[in-house]
């Protein structure tokens, strides 16, 4: 990729992003134009390490309690590991503090994303993500928290 | 005015991908983005697009903070080759939707 003159867009991603590009859900057809952008170069996307474990999750899951194979959840696994993220390891150490601090002041939140916001809030850029339940956290607090939080087709469509 | 951090032994030991806080110690948000921007590129990073700065107060100074990351970069006709085996393997694959509830543990 060129050096951008004024720096590049920049997001963290979220796993159900990405979990829906490789399993191409039919109901967040948004996916894919955000992991084309990511593929050209064109949006850079950060995640925290913690990122591959909710997205084995999401694959074991798909296993599990959706019915697919082992051998179709190995080639989404593989496939996802073709994208070009960038990750941020050490982010559960890193960012421990000032997740706990976030996580205190809502509820209904898995903990993991306040890493994802954590990690967000350090690089000054936005989390992209379907999960709705994480952007309206903060819904009427007044905190900047929610405008850090996109919704993809909701908030952001590319 | 000049960058302030990292230094050159830090930026040595980076890892490749990491991305990195550059802070500047210029005047104004302008000077430190064009100082953080030429930063970067001397050094084969990205600068991360922010328009206003965050500012860091450390031992009575301000400083105004970026982040320059070494991009992974556009991953051209093997996106295309990406594309084309998902959609091969979701053909012979039931639907299945909600990554959002799967992903958690």
């Amino acid at each position: 990729m060129a050096s951008p003159v004024f720096g590049a867009h920049a997001i963290v991603l979220d796993a159900s992003v990405a979990g829906a590009f490789i399993f191409k859900e039919p109901d967040r057809p948004g996916a894919k134009p955000v992991c084309d952008s990511i593929a050209r170069g064109d949006l850079a996307a950060f995640v925290p390490e913690l990122f591959w474990a909710e997205l084995q999750n999401i694959c074991l899951r798909k296993r599990d309690e959706k019915g697919l194979s082992q051998a179709a959840i190995e080639a989404a696994y593989t496939d996802a590991q073709r994208l070009p993220v960038v990750s941020q390891t050490l982010a559960l150490t890193r960012y421990r503090a000032d997740a706990w601090d976030l996580m205190r002041q809502v509820s209904g939140v898995g903990s993991y994303d306040f890493y994802y916001l954590a990690l967000a809030i350090d690089l000054g850029i936005e989390v992209w993500t379907f999960d709705r339940r994480l952007r309206d956290a903060w819904s009427g607090s007044g905190s900047t928290m929610a405008g850090r939080v996109k919704v993809v087709g909701d908030d952001v469509v590319i | 005015m000049a960058i302030v951090r990292p230094s050159e032994q830090a930026v040595a030991a980076l890892e490749l991908e990491q991305p990195i806080m550059v802070d500047s110690d210029a005047d104004s948000n302008a000077k430190a983005i064009l100082e953080i921007e030429t930063w970067c590129r001397e050094h084969q990073l990205v600068r991360v697009r922010e328009n206003w700065l965050r500012t860091v107060r450390e031992g009575g100074q301000t400083f105004r903070r970026g982040v320059g990351f070494r991009p992974r970069g556009d991953i051209g006709e093997q996106y295309q080759e990406l594309i084309d085996i998902i959609e091969a393997r979701v053909a012979d694959m039931p639907e299945t939707s909600n990554s959002v509830e799967l992903k958690r543990g």
